[in-house]
């Protein structure tokens, strides 16, 4: 199965995701619920159909029953009227001759015939004159009504149920009249029939079909003892109608809900009827329904099973249009934060793998004129398949020639594959291109010999947007490095050295920006040992803020030379800004190591924190705030001045190592005062610390960090030789001198004696000229060594007074000097001993190990 | 001139009193000297005696001699008396004494000393 590559245009989502399925879906749904209403209305209509129909049937069935119940009757009644007819034309009969009728009746009715209660013959007074029976019963029956009803027709008469009067049976009697031969009545002959003695009758006339009653003129139920039937109105009803049926009525015995039939036999105008609970009579009828009803539930179930399972196909389909769906989404998501090629790499690998979790997925990218691979599957197992830098390479090679599916059984490349385990099959593989440029290769290995059209879309759409992402991760790679090379350029190269002052900085540029940032820092170690340090911070970003920012440095290097106080030189920073500047902040701080004084001021930026190393204490500088600069007037720019612990931190910063969406700025002052406290005074150890607690920085962060130790420094100042540098070189040294063991007046000897030393330099050694004068002092061994030098000429003078006394106070006041003169000027070195007294303290300051 | 240098000038009959505070070096020696000639050229009287008195100066080095040695010169030779009165810091006498000027300078305990 080849795959159909979308060639000449992009993947669109549509390729991958069938948008009409859900729709399908639900009309399918939709469908499936309006056929089994269809389905379910039409089947219970036949059902009911059939049911009236089938009930109909009964009923007529029951009908038919009682018409051939009646005809039955009828025809037995019209056979019993006919056989008493034939006896009637018997001549014994017209002849009235009484004893030979018994005798004709006795033998032709035994007790076996038709008329098991008896055949006699009645004559006109009512008395019987003969019967079947012997004696013949002497009974009157004129009180009869049959008796006088066929006297007086002349009609054969079938009465109703009655009770014989010799037996009290209940029977019925068929009755015809007799002639003489000269046609007149002469009586009756009269046969009964006991109903009760005859079981086997009722079986006969019922045709073994239960619940038929008849019902004889007078309302008595023949064949249920004569009982009269209690419901007349039913009974008035048949009576009128003749025939018919009811259903759901009240049955002859006055109970509910029956089914009654009747039918009417003309002769002797009886009823038959049939009456049976309405359950009985339509049972079978119910038991079709019940039993049709449940084939169609039944049916259903079916159908909604199999609509179902319908459902849930084409449901899975359209989950797997969301998995890709949301494959897509998260790729373009996640390319959104990957920054760097490895990134982009990083994120095609982890979504394609989530996409096809039971595949490999192998991200290739273009590194030189190589393709570095990496693999990842969700399935461990097939993980360890491709955990070789071979078959990676093979992979990514192969893929480069794609878009393609290469059976690993077929491809001569990918025979490294074959065994690799995990049954893999195919590999789909394609470029990732950015017009002829090969950027990259994304390939899928699966068990799965082909991949559907989708997936391929999928895939296609994969390499576009990793396309899009390494285009722009390279160039942003390129231009994150320009700018990173061009914010160090700003920066100083190099931070001053000197004993007892060490300097750290750090400049961390903000990961996201590709722009140059406008932070900086910089310090300046002044001839005199004075050092000036800033931190600025200019607003916005790129070239713009990197040229005022350079221009500020700049400012700030030259003033810093020129003038002691800070405030002076961000004064002067003030006014080489130019109108509508972007707005900066700046801290500027100088630092005298041998007066162990701070000045310093800010304009619009954060605190330095000062901490002194012997009390841990932590100090704000927030003193001497200003508006920032292009907001400030040069006016509004003071400072402040503070003593610096002898061994001590000053921690100078720009905003973006605090300031962090969502927190106080004064919190996190203070959480940066406590990493300060704990840690070495390492700039960069301290960003990450700070990073650490209140998380990675949003902006470029530039931290500067000084550790002075009083004890640790070298007096070594260079000044112009001019006589008004004296006083304050003095001032200096003696403060240097009161940290070393010279008490007031023992600073104010040496201080003396260096002044004459000064002197000699200043007055002599340029003649004049502008010239500078260089003197350092340090404590070793407990001695003190001073040396003053020029680089003036050393011109032999004639011996004066007043030089002679100048010397005398040096060799006086000091315990030794000497004075070395050559081309390159004059070295003067005095000594003394740092007073006994408080030798041991400064011993074990400056070595420690020696314990 | 110097951070916190100073010279009162003060006159009483024929005497011209020159108290200095702060300190005497290369850079203040000379307007010491200045200071002095200045106050004699404003007195419309003969001034007969000047007094310096350095009781509040805090540092003298060899220059301040040297100024001091020419001034006494230059007043000796128009007549002048020059007087000093004793420096109250220990150093700075020490700098008299090392260099044995006591004897050439008159150096007074106090301004009465001085005055009388």
């Amino acid at each position: 199965v080849s795959p159909e590559p979308l060639r000449g245009r992009s993947a669109r989502i549509e390729d991958f995701v069938g948008l009409r399925s859900a729709e399908l879906r639900r009309k399918l749904a939709v469908g499936l619920a309006l056929g089994v209403v269809v389905v379910a209305a039409v089947a219970t209509v036949v059902a009911w159909k059939l049911y009236v129909d089938a009930k109909a049937r009964d009923l007529s069935d029951l009908r038919g029953r009682t018409v051939a119940v009646g005809a039955l009757l009828q025809q037995s009644f019209s056979g019993d009227v006919k056989t008493l007819q034939a006896v009637s034309v018997a001549p014994a009969v017209v002849k009235g001759n009484d004893r030979a009728v018994h005798r004709y009746l006795a033998r032709a009715f035994p007790k076996t015939s038709t008329f098991s209660a008896g055949v006699g013959w009645i004559g006109r007074d009512g008395h019987v004159r003969a019967s079947s029976v012997s004696p013949t019963p002497r009974i009157d029956l004129l009180r009869r009504l049959y008796v006088r009803r066929v006297l007086a027709t002349g009609k054969p008469f079938i009465t109703g149920g009655l009770v014989g009067l010799r037996r009290h049976d209940e029977i019925l009697v068929v009755a015809v009249p007799t002639f003489d031969a000269r046609k007149r009545v002469t009586g009756l002959l009269a046969g009964g029939i006991v109903l009760k003695a005859r079981p086997e009758s009722r079986r006969a006339v019922d045709l073994g079909f239960g619940s038929l009653e008849v019902i004889d003129r007078n309302g008595r139920m023949l064949l249920t003892g004569l009982g009269r039937v209690s419901n007349r109105q039913l009974l008035d009803v048949m009576r009128r109608r003749g025939s018919g049926t009811a259903t759901g009525v009240d049955g002859l015995d006055g109970s509910g809900d029956h089914v009654v039939v009747w039918s009417t036999v003309p002769q002797p105008r009886w009823l038959i009827a049939i009456d049976r609970p309405t359950g009985s009579v339509f049972g079978a009828a119910r038991r079709a329904l019940e039993l049709q009803l449940g084939s169609i539930v039944a049916a259903l179930l079916i159908l909604f099973a199999l609509g179902l399972l319908l459902l849930r196909r084409t449901g899975r389909q359209s989950a797997g249009d969301d998995t890709r769906r949301d494959a897509w989404t998260r790729l373009t998501r996640r390319l959104g934060s990957a920054a760097t090629p490895p990134e982009v790499a990083e994120v095609l690998l982890t979504t394609l793998a989530d996409a096809f979790p039971d595949g490999i997925a192998v991200v290739g990218i273009a590194s030189g004129d190589r393709l570095r691979a990496s693999a990842r599957s969700r399935t461990s197992r097939l993980g360890r398949a491709t955990a070789d830098a071979a078959r990676l390479d093979a992979i990514v090679r192969v893929a480069a020639r794609g878009p393609k599916t290469w059976p690993i059984a077929r491809e001569p490349d990918l025979v490294v594959l074959r065994g690799a385990g995990g049954r893999l099959q195919a590999l789909h593989g394609l470029p990732i291109r950015e017009g002829s440029a090969l950027l990259g290769t994304l390939a899928l290995v699966t068990r799965a010999p082909a991949l559907d059209q989708r997936d391929w879309a999928l895939l296609e759409s994969f390499a576009d947007l990793g396309a899009q992402a390494l285009q722009r991760a390279w160039r942003f790679a390129r231009e994150h490095d320009l700018a990173v090379r061009l914010q160090r350029s700003l920066l100083p190269g190099a931070l001053p050295e000197l004993d007892g002052l060490e300097l750290d900085a750090h400049y961390l540029a903000g990961a996201v920006a590709v722009e140059v940032g406008g932070d900086w820092y910089d310090a300046v170690r002044r001839p005199d040992g004075i050092v000036q340090i800033c931190v600025g911070d200019v607003s916005g970003r790129g070239i713009g803020a990197a040229t005022v920012m350079g221009t500020q440095r700049s400012t700030f290097r030259a003033y810093a030379y020129e003038c002691d106080s800070p405030a002076a030189i961000v004064q002067r920073m003030v006014r080489h800004l130019e109108e509508d500047s972007q707005m900066i902040t700046v801290a500027a701080v100088g630092i005298d190591p041998y007066t162990a004084e701070l000045t310093y001021t800010r304009a619009g930026h954060p605190p330095p924190l000062l901490l002194d190393l012997t009390t841990g204490r932590v100090d704000r500088l927030d003193g001497a705030g200003a508006p920032p600069l292009g907001v400030a007037e040069a006016g509004e720019i003071v400072e402040e001045r503070v003593r610096l612990p002898d061994r001590a931190v000053l921690a100078m910063y720009t905003d973006g190592l605090i300031e962090r969406r969502g927190l106080n700025i004064d919190d996190s002052i203070d959480v940066f005062a406590a990493v300060l406290e704990s840690s070495d005074p390492d700039a960069a150890e301290l960003v990450s610390a700070v990073a650490e607690r209140l998380g990675e920085p949003d902006d470029d962060v530039a931290l500067l960090v000084v550790a002075f130790d009083a004890d640790r420094t070298r007096f070594e100042v260079e000044l112009p030789a001019e006589p008004a540098v004296l006083a304050g070189l003095r001032r200096r040294l003696r403060s240097w001198l009161s940290r070393r063991g010279f008490d007031d007046e023992e600073a104010s000897e040496v201080m003396l004696a260096v002044s004459e030393a000064c002197n000699n330099a200043v007055e002599h050694a340029y003649d004049g000229a502008q010239g500078v004068l260089r003197v350092s002092a340090e404590v070793q061994s407990g001695r003190l060594e001073v040396v003053v030098e020029d680089r003036g000429r050393w011109r032999e003078t004639k011996p004066s007074p007043d030089r002679g006394r100048g010397m005398l106070l040096i060799r006086r006041l000091m315990d030794s000097a000497e004075f070395h003169s050559d081309q390159g000027g004059t070295r003067a070195i005095l000594r003394k001993r740092v007073p006994s007294r408080r030798l041991r303290g400064q011993e074990r300051l400056a070595a420690p190990a020696r314990g | 001139v110097g951070d916190g240098f100073r010279v009162d000038l003060l006159r009483r009959r024929d005497c011209l009193i020159a108290s200095v505070v702060g300190e005497i070096d290369l850079e203040t020696a000379p307007a010491l000297v200045e200071a002095v000639e200045s106050g004699l050229a404003r007195g419309s009287d003969r001034t007969a005696r000047v007094v310096i008195d350095l009781a509040e100066v805090e540092f003298l080095d060899s220059s301040g001699l040297n100024a001091l040695v020419g001034l006494e010169k230059l007043l000796a030779g128009d007549g002048v008396e020059l007087r000093l009165v004793s420096p109250a810091d220990r150093v700075v006498r020490q700098v008299f004494e090392i260099t044995q000027l006591t004897e050439t300078l008159r150096v007074a305990a106090s301004l009465d000393e001085a005055l009388g």
